[in-house]
Parts: C-alpha cells; structure tokens; sequence
C-alpha cells in the first residue's frame, strides 16, 4: 500500500514538474482568436516524408511532439503577468533559460530541458504588443544530430550564394535566433 | 562553539562583500532593463554550455566553439536612437568600480566613447566589460567566463548583436 502511494505521489509530482508550458497551452487554447495546433509522433513522421534531405528527416522525427499556440490581432488574453509565472514556474521545474532578447515592445524567450546530452524540450515564447506565440518541442535532440545539421546550413548558403568570403562563424540558423 | 558563531557572521560578510563587486553593473542593468529604449539580451551559461558540446566538421565552428567554450554568461544593454546616449554613458561610466576591473582600451572616435575593462585573477580574464556611448548610441556589454582576448573578437562575427562588433577593437588594440 505504502509502494503504490509512493508510486501515486511520484508519477503526479512527475506530471506536474514537466507541464508549465503544457498548462499555459490548455488555458488559452480554446480561446477567441487563437491558433492551437498539436502535433503527435506520427503526424511529424508523416511530415517529415515531405523533406528532401535525409539529415532534415531524421532530425525531425527525433521530435516526438510539438504544440504551437498563438494569437495575433491584439487584445491578447496573455498577460504580462502570465508571463512571469510561466516563467519562474519553468525555472522551478527544470527548465533552464538559453536565451532572451528584449527590444521595444517584443519579447523573447527561448528555454530548453536538457538529459542525457540530448535536448528533451524547448520552448520559445514570443510577446509582442499584437502577437503571441508559445512554441513547444519535445523530443531527443542528441548533440551530434544538431552538429550533422548545423553542418549543412552554411554549405547550402555557399552553394546558394557561391561565395567563400565574409562566411560567418555562427551558422545562420543560429544568428537567425539570436538577430536583433 | 564561540569560534564557530565568529565564524558565520565573517564568512557571511566575506561572501557579502564578494558578491557586491558588480552590484553597481548589476543595478545599471536592472534600471533600465524595462526601458522600451534599450534592447536587452542575455544569454545564459547554458547556452554557452550548449553550445560547447555540439561539435561538427566545420572548422569555423569549432572556433567559435573554442572560444564560447569557457564563456558564462552574456549580458548586452544597447540602443542606438537614443538621445542621451553620452549622458547614459557618464552615468555607468561612475557606477563602474574601477578598483575591480583592469582598464583594456579606451577610445575616442569623435564623439563616440568606447572603453573595455577586464577583470582577471591568475592572469585569467573572467570578466568583460564593454561601455560604448555617442550621441545617439548606447552599449553596455558584460561578459563573463574564461575569456581568451585573442579569440573574442571571433565572438562578434559568430553573435549578430548590436553592440557586440565592439568587441572587435580588442583584437585591433
């Protein structure tokens, strides 16, 4: 008896410590004017079909979930407020900030769940005085497929632009994050 | 007994003092952290932890690997339609503690200020420190971690943040 609720109690402090951006996500999806999209494991494996390249197809169907919530046109029903608890809740529960960029009136924040030298989740939220969106991957992004990847983005930028000099340390998929 | 509770308060104290060093940056960042004038970025040391492990052919990358390898942490207060930018410039140009941090390199390039202090401990620079200010332009960087000042200069051409292509006169100098 004292197993099982030992058992009970792990598995709903486990639900709990994982589901900030899934809790934001249920709140507001039914909301006027939003766009909720969720993806399951095989809805992206028949997506990835669709890519040409193999390195794109195997990185893709590493995802074994993605969630998309997003408003546009105003009156947005995230708050501020909403925000900041997300944002410390995600703290508490082992999501760990990468990045965030402030200017104007725009907000971005990129967050990431790391195990096992491989990337478990990321969550980019982005506010702006008329848009919102809350992106959510969840899967097992190893290191060595984000490296074959990033391999290939500067490579097709040569091919396209058939030029060598002024190439950029920092692939563009990356600068393209972190662009102000 | 008597030892240890004189021991707790010093340490307490010790650890006060110590984390009090960047206060005054810290401040400056925090003021106008809000500031819908200023674009704000931080990057974490995860990232820069991130970042160090995904390793790949590309020898370009692996630069910026070595170079982001050691870093802990990026913090970058710019703007630049800003109308008093070289007040802003005088205000955090007190507020940095100048006993901590090793002058590097100043310059006056009409009027545009530009000046960058290290702070090091066993000949290691762990911290960055980069003040820009013109009339209309406003940069306060802070970075922080094993900095190898031959290679920062990398950081600017990987990072596409305003303010960072300062980072550039280092190498210059």
């Amino acid at each position: 008896m004292k197993q099982l609720l030992v058992c009970l109690i792990l598995t709903l402090s486990g639900a709990s410590l994982s589901a900030q951006d899934y809790a934001m996500y249920w709140k507001y999806k039914d909301y006027d004017g939003a766009v909720a999209v969720t993806a399951p494991r095989w809805a992206i494996h028949i997506g990835s079909w669709f890519l040409g390249e193999k390195t794109d197809r195997k990185m893709l169907r590493k995802v074994r979930k993605a969630r998309v919530l997003v408003f546009e046109g105003g009156n947005l029903p995230v708050s501020e407020y909403d925000m900041q608890r997300f944002y410390h809740k995600a703290k508490q529960r082992n999501l760990e900030e990468l990045l965030s960029v402030r200017s104007a009136d725009t907000r971005v924040l990129v967050l990431a769940k790391e195990r096992r030298r491989a990337l478990r989740k990321i969550v980019v939220l982005v506010r702006e005085p008329e848009t919102f969106a809350l992106i959510t991957l969840r899967g097992k992004l190893r290191y060595e497929d984000i490296g074959k990847l990033l391999e290939r983005i500067p490579k097709e930028k040569q091919q396209k632009e058939g030029e060598e000099e002024g190439r950029p340390l920092l692939p563009d998929g990356v600068r393209s994050v972190i662009r102000i | 007994m008597k030892k240890i509770l004189l021991l707790v308060p010093l340490c307490l104290l010790l650890a006060g003092a110590l984390t009090a060093q960047n206060d005054a940056i810290n401040r400056f960042f925090t003021q106008y952290m809000d500031d819908e004038r200023f674009t704000v970025v931080f990057v974490s040391p995860k990232m820069f932890n991130l970042v160090s492990k995904i390793s790949t052919d590309d020898p370009d990358w692996e630069k910026f690997r070595d170079v982001v390898g050691g870093l802990t942490g990026l913090r970058v207060l710019t703007s630049d339609s800003i109308s008093d930018g070289l007040k802003l410039y005088k205000d955090a140009l007190a507020k940095v503690p100048a006993a901590e941090y090793d002058e590097l390199l100043t310059v006056r390039d009409g009027k545009e200020n530009v000046r960058i202090w290290v702070k090091d401990s066993d000949n290691i620079i762990n911290e960055l420190l980069l003040l820009v200010g013109g009339t209309d332009e406003f940069v306060l960087l802070s970075l922080t971690g094993k900095i190898d000042l031959d290679q920062i200069s990398n950081l600017s051409k990987g990072l596409d943040i305003d303010g960072v292509k300062h980072l550039e006169k280092v190498k210059k100098n």
